[in-house]
């Protein structure tokens, strides 16, 4: 074996510690032997820490593993739990139940915005990234901080605070708000509603580059006798499991389906089908299999614009992170003028031995965790299944291919466009600058 | 005239948890206003007083190679002068980007200073090493006699 070229780049000193990627290329004879991605993944620490922990606690505990997205680690624990301590047929009010879901439209409207404008965008206008690209498209720029402060405000007064809300718990929240405190959010989320559908023409204006990649896509469907009236049920917080190869089960049902596997290269475990192969959550896949569920408006813009399902085109999958933002603030919007304050904040939710399911839509995708308790309710066993852990696989399938189309280019180049590749599917690897370890072996 | 001190880091990452410690720390310190931020550091830009505030002071968790423990502090035009060209990350921005983009949209405070404690360890759960919480300490009171205040 020869080694013609192997390269390393670092990430810097003030970068954030979140973590960081690695990528590992393999290349004989001008083909692509094997795509490795390395993406560090904190849950698996979280579940042997709740072993042996109240029932209680994974509401709190669990939030921390994502500064992003702690809101979708919160409610999936919450779906697991009362699945099993409430049972099916018994739920905390409406006004609960809306909070929640007006709770996580902040935080999809935080998140998406983000990547969309602040780490996606640059790579299509031709900018290294966010400060370059403020240069030229500063009022971009401070519409999207603008539009990010939007969904912190929801975060802040559902919540109790923008990062980490600590207002959550299990069978509600510790105080609920008044319909005067919610009706402070609306000014801001309809000029929030409006900013996002032009968001929307402008990314469907972006050049993308040709990619045609077929993966199963899975996501979770609202079953319709579930929804409240003027509710469409496009999926956030709850849902039946569906897959565009016709899979349609519950979420107790996921372990029957899903496994999670150990790789060599990777501290993150790899998300699999039992029936074979890889699968993709995440918004092109939500969109790919919910596109009637959202309002006629939003499926009239998506028209416009150009984004039909299947979104078989990774890089697209900015256009529907625009209309999901859209979708987001709607939602809140119509979640705010339905609000029916409860009578208390907070059911309670007596502990029950037995396992419990939950699963919610986290920006990303599918976010899956399982509960198994005593009757005293300590935690006895726990899994957390990210989507990020989910897409891997086929990232890297994903990966081969772009690869192979970009040998020609240097690393430095071929680093930048496989950073590109990769933040199509917003994984959660790191915040650091550049974030990828590239490697390559040229045999 | 309040200074908004920012802490940034991630709480249960051994020594990143450094900025959220001093904020903590310094919560009801007359002419302090203290905060934690403990994710997106582009929430930095949204935080009131980010844009008014007299003085601002950001905490952070560094690794220059230096001894672990070490504080280093910057004015923020210093800083902002030897930071690297940066790009995009996959999550979210970093202390570094949200500063360079603070000063290309002119919102950069103007009198900011940023304090740096080296960290060496940042295992998920662990603690802070010792010398870290001994820094820690440093920085705490120092910050509350109003010391490395505006020394841009």
């Amino acid at each position: 074996m020869s080694h013609t070229h192997d390269r390393t780049i670092s990430v810097e000193a003030l970068a954030r510690v979140e973590g960081e990627g690695a990528m590992h290329v393999e290349v004989t004879d001008g083909r692509v032997d094997k795509v490795q991605l390395r993406i560090y993944e904190p849950p698996r620490f979280f579940e042997a820490m709740l072993r042996g922990r109240s029932y209680v606690e994974p509401v709190d505990i669990t939030a921390r593993i994502c500064g992003i997205c702690p809101v979708a680690y919160q409610f999936s624990a919450i779906n697991a739990l009362e699945s099993l301590c409430l049972g099916p047929d018994h739920q905390p009010p409406a006004g609960i139940r809306q909070l929640r879901r007006l709770l996580y439209c902040g935080e999809w409207i935080e998140s998406h915005v983000l990547h969309i404008f602040l780490l996606h965008a640059p790579d299509f206008l031709g900018y290294a990234g966010a400060i370059e690209m403020a240069a030229d498209h500063r009022e971009l720029v401070e519409m999207a901080l603008r539009l990010r402060k939007a969904g912190n405000q929801i975060l802040e007064v559902i919540g109790g605070r923008a990062i980490h809300p600590i207002n959550v718990r299990l069978g509600g929240f510790h105080r609920t708000p008044t319909r005067a405190e919610l009706g402070t959010l609306e000014d801001e989320l309809t000029w929030g509603r409006e900013a996002a559908i032009e968001a929307t023409r402008l990314v469907a204006g972006f050049d993308f580059p040709a990619l045609d990649q077929e993966h199963t896509f899975v996501s979770l469907r609202p079953e319709p006798e579930t929804l409240p009236p003027g509710a469409t049920g496009y999926p956030i917080d709850g849902g039946r499991v569906v897959s565009s190869t016709g899979l349609d089960i519950s979420v107790e049902e996921w372990p029957e389906h899903f496994y999670e596997e150990h790789v060599a290269h990777s501290t993150a475990l790899h998300g699999r089908l039992r029936d074979g192969g890889n699968y993709l959550v995440g918004p092109a896949a939500r969109f790919s299999l919910n596109a009637d569920r959202l309002p006629d408006d939003l499926r009239a813009l998506a028209d416009e614009v150009g984004c039909t399902p299947p979104v078989t085109n990774p890089f697209r999958s900015i256009i529907v992170r625009a209309l999901e933002t859209v979708y987001a603030f709607d939602e809140a919007l119509r979640l705010i003028a339905a609000y029916e304050p409860p009578t208390v904040p907070a059911i309670d939710v007596p502990a029950t031995a037995g396992t419990g399911h939950g699963a919610t839509e986290a920006p990303r995708g599918i976010l899956y965790h399982r509960y198994t308790l005593a009757a005293d309710g300590t935690i006895t066993d726990a899994a957390i299944v990210p989507p990020t852990s989910q897409n891997q696989p086929a990232i890297e399938e994903d990966l081969v291919d772009f690869v192979q189309a970009h040998l020609h280019l240097a690393d430095d180049d071929l680093q930048w466009q496989c950073e590109q590749a990769i933040r199509n599917y917003d994984p959660c690897i790191s915040c650091s600058t550049h974030f990828l370890d590239l490697t390559v072996i040229r045999r | 005239m309040t200074t908004l001190v920012l802490g940034v880091g991630h709480p249960d990452r051994g020594d990143d948890a450094a900025g959220p410690l001093v904020a903590e720390a310094l919560l009801g310190t007359p002419g302090i206003d203290a905060r934690a931020v403990t994710a997106d550091p582009s929430a930095l830009l949204g935080q009131a007083g980010w844009d008014t505030a007299s003085q601002v002071v950001l905490i952070d968790t560094v690794r220059t190679g230096a001894r672990p423990g070490s504080i280093h502090y910057w004015s923020g035009t210093e800083l902002l002068e030897h930071l690297p060209a940066t790009g995009g990350g996959t999550h979210d921005l970093g202390v570094a980007t949200t500063l360079q983009l603070a000063a290309a949209l002119d919102r950069l405070p103007a009198n900011l200073t940023v304090i740096g404690i080296e960290g060496v360890r940042f295992t998920f759960g662990a603690a802070p090493t010792a010398a870290v919480e001994r820094a820690v300490a440093v920085v705490t009171g120092a910050l509350s006699r109003g010391s490395w205040i505006g020394i841009d």
